[in-house]
């Protein structure tokens, strides 16, 4: 009788603890299980909020990068609020969601480039023109509608890193995020920079693009790292777009790679790409950082670069084991269509071919196989 | 009508083979073993296997750890016992030929230039290219050791050094009737050494680089490749891979200052390191060396043929293959790989295993589908 009561006990505790042990296999995994959503609007924050508990906990999202941007209505730095801009009472009721989902959620904001799109300047340089990296690059009524490619090489403007005023408003507008949004890390884009250290710059011309890229990743690290916070970026600048045949998109043509070697190795790599699973996991890795892939809209690649993360942390060594840290789905549409089309209430239309909406549903498919 | 139809077969068959050659070839241009050069004594032994054994096994890429032990006329100072003779080589080289194998041969270039207690020819008959004259070679050898010595290096900067070395490595080349040589370069521990007058002080990378180019140049200028192992190339600290298959002595930056054109052999016997993606995507052509864990060995091929499968137009070329090693005497290997003999080693692994499982996998890959790459 007591030995039947020991087997059943040891049955239950071993069948009550084994999702436990299943789940902790997962963040052994994968540390990393997210996605990245642009910031919804104040109208769309319920709908965002019921995404949340609905979908992303259920499918063990553990990872949400919010790109809000200066979407935000800041008490510090008004002069930097955009239009359709969150209240704190709007963050709150993510943050709120998120913490019950368990997920990690990490604000966003377009540092260093990304100062504008297509004709309309961002918030920082709108409120401060003074710290336009280009101030000579026509931005209205421009001849060439700013499309891309134009005379100006013109994707997106950047703000000047050398500017002395500069980071006194950005450390306020980046303290803020974070404290409202209670995060232990930030995210702050970095990606496709490509004006930078600009010729008729006062402060920058002829210095090294890869020092000024690398300057401007250590300044903002080192700002964070003051409350323990760490620091997310798109790792596109520090691969060399040459050498690799990876191109100047998701890599580097204006010489800052170098800058791989010259930034603090606790810098959270996001390594984004779309067309192909590159190894670039790997490189980063072996370099010393954690490294998250980040796919977009082909389902087959995705699966791929997903088996590439688990295969590279299978066998690897101690020292980099942890730097295989996992998977950050992208979806680079308003949170609203994604949502939309997520439920299938609106189509996926992408000129570029695949389908974001069917890669995630891959992603996480696959991931929810590997542990319980 | 039936004669037609069985000439029309034999000529599709023999088309489709060529092209299924030429296809296993654009996948994995290197397909190789390295061996130790055999004795005079084992020469026929040699050339047997390699037309028994390599030959049918479809491998292209013999590389040959020969040394000094040929007999060199620029150099008879620094020729061994038991020294292959140019009508020796010439046999092997015929039966490459023969046999569409590429043949390299290996001469250890800036490091081990000393083995266990023993000092290498080229410090032997030239102390003065001895890097720290002031180490004396042991009694018994024992590693760890006070002296931290491995295997001794020669001075990279003595003003004399390559007029010596450089003769040598022409008159492998001319014999070999090779496009490429391979000149070691691994575990590299004594460089820049703080008693050598020339060296001190100095950045061991720059002093790394410096030798791997001006080997690199002088080849060059009769359009022979050169090959070497990759290990200081890679940070052996951050990487967690270690002292031996990656470089704790600060080497490491030198991968961004050699020449693109010099081929890296990347050697990891235990674990199968995505270190062939890291050298790839620096721009260089890779190739990735297993020795005796059959299970690493085959994981070691997917990776090549799929980082392959999935690389960019300008990387695709750099994955260029496999080359297994062997470390132990081509006797020996040939008496083991034949049953003749045990393979004993108390590291664990099996290096005979290993080769024919990886020449089996490669066998049975499917070449067509790691040659494609659709966009989905």
């Amino acid at each position: 009788m007591l030995m039947k009561n020991l087997i059943t006990s040891i049955f239950i505790v071993l069948f009550i603890s084994s999702p436990l042990m299943g789940q902790q296999k997962l963040d052994e995994i994968l540390p990393v299980r997210g996605i990245c959503l642009s910031s919804p609007n104040p109208d769309g924050v319920d709908k965002f909020v019921n995404f949340i508990r609905d979908e992303l906990v259920p499918l063990k999202v553990n990872t949400l990068v919010i790109l809000i941007d200066y979407g935000y209505q800041f008490k510090s730095r008004p002069e930097l609020t955009g239009e359709n801009a969150l209240s704190t009472e709007d963050v709150k009721k993510i943050v709120q969601a998120c913490k019950e989902g368990g997920i990690r959620i990490i604000p966003q904001i377009n540092l260093l480039g990304h100062q504008s799109w297509f004709q309309s300047v961002g918030q920082l340089l709108k409120a401060y023109p003074e710290f336009n990296e280009t101030p000579y690059v026509p931005m209205e009524g421009g001849s060439t509608d700013l499309k891309w490619p134009n005379e100006w090489g013109l994707y997106c403007l950047s703000y000047c890193p050398l500017h002395p005023d500069l980071h006194d408003v950005l450390f306020d507008a980046i303290d803020e995020m974070v404290e409202v949004f209670e995060a232990d890390a930030f995210h702050a884009g970095m990606d496709e920079v490509f004006y930078l250290g600009d010729d008729k710059c006062p402060r920058c011309q002829g210095r090294d693009k890869a020092e000024l890229f690398a300057g401007e990743v250590t300044k903002i690290r080192n700002h964070l790292a003051q409350n323990g916070i760490e620091l997310w970026i798109w790792g596109d600048r520090l691969l060399d777009g040459r050498a690799t045949g990876i191109g100047f998109w998701e890599a580097s043509y204006n010489n800052t790679h170098r800058a791989i070697d010259m930034i603090p190795k606790d810098v959270v790599i996001n390594d984004w790409h779309y067309e192909r699973p590159d190894p670039t996991a790997a490189y980063f890795a072996l370099k010393g950082f954690k490294v998250i892939t980040c796919p977009w809209r082909f389902p087959e690649v995705t699966k791929t670069q997903l088996q590439m993360m688990i295969d590279f942390k299978k066998d690897a060594t101690p020292e980099v084991k942890d730097n295989y840290h996992g998977m950050l789905h992208t979806t680079w549409t308003s949170a609203d269509n994604f949502i939309d089309q997520y439920y299938a209430r609106k189509e996926v239309n992408t000129g570029r071919g695949g389908n974001y909406v069917e890669a995630f549903k891959v992603l996480f498919k696959e991931i929810n196989k590997l542990g319980n | 009508m039936k004669k037609i139809q069985l000439i029309f077969c034999i000529v599709l068959l023999i088309h489709v083979n060529a092209k299924a050659q030429t296809n296993l070839d654009k996948l994995l241009p290197v397909r190789g073993i390295c061996m130790s050069a055999p004795d005079p004594e084992g020469l026929d032994q040699f050339i047997d296997f390699i037309n028994n054994e390599l030959v049918p096994r479809k491998l292209n890429t013999l590389v040959i750890r020969i040394g000094y032990r040929y007999k060199y006329k620029s150099h008879p100072e620094l020729v061994s016992e038991n020294a292959l003779s140019k009508s020796d080589v010439k046999k092997i080289v015929t039966a490459c030929e023969k046999g569409n194998i590429r043949i390299i041969p290996q001469i250890n270039l800036l490091g081990h230039q000393s083995g266990g207690n023993r000092l290498g020819n080229l410090l032997k008959t030239y102390p003065e290219f001895d890097e720290t004259p002031h180490i004396e070679m042991p009694e018994e050898y024992v590693w760890p050791n006070p002296d931290n010595l491995y295997c001794k290096s020669y001075c990279p900067l003595h003003p004399e050094v390559h007029t010596v070395v450089f003769d040598v490595v022409d008159e492998i080349v001319k014999a070999f009737k090779t496009d490429a040589f391979h000149a070691g370069m691994d575990e590299v521990f004594y460089l820049g050494d703080d008693k050598c007058p020339r060296c001190q002080g100095k950045d061991k990378a720059e002093l790394f680089a410096g030798e791997v180019t001006t080997i690199r140049n002088h080849l060059a200028q009769n359009d022979i490749e050169l090959w070497i192992w990759g290990d200081r190339l890679l940070d052996g600290k951050t990487t967690g891979i270690g002292l031996w298959e990656a470089s704790y002595n600060n080497t490491h930056r030198a991968i961004d200052m050699i020449p693109k054109d010099v081929v890296i052999n990347d050697w990891h016997y235990e674990r199968p390191d995505p270190t062939a993606a890291y050298f790839a995507m620096k721009g260089f052509k890779v190739i990735t060396c297993p020795w005796r864990f059959p299970e690493v060995t085959k994981t070691q091929l997917d990776m090549m043929v799929n980082f392959k499968k999935y690389a960019t137009p300008d990387t695709k070329d750099n994955f260029q293959g496999m080359l297994h090693t062997i470390w132990t005497g081509s006797d020996n290997f040939i008496n083991q790989f034949y049953g003749r003999e045990e393979v004993k080693t108390n590291r664990g692994g099996n290096w005979v295993d290993a080769f024919k499982a990886l020449f089996d996998e490669i066998e049975q890959l499917d070449v067509d589908y790691y040659l494609e790459y659709e966009k989905k």
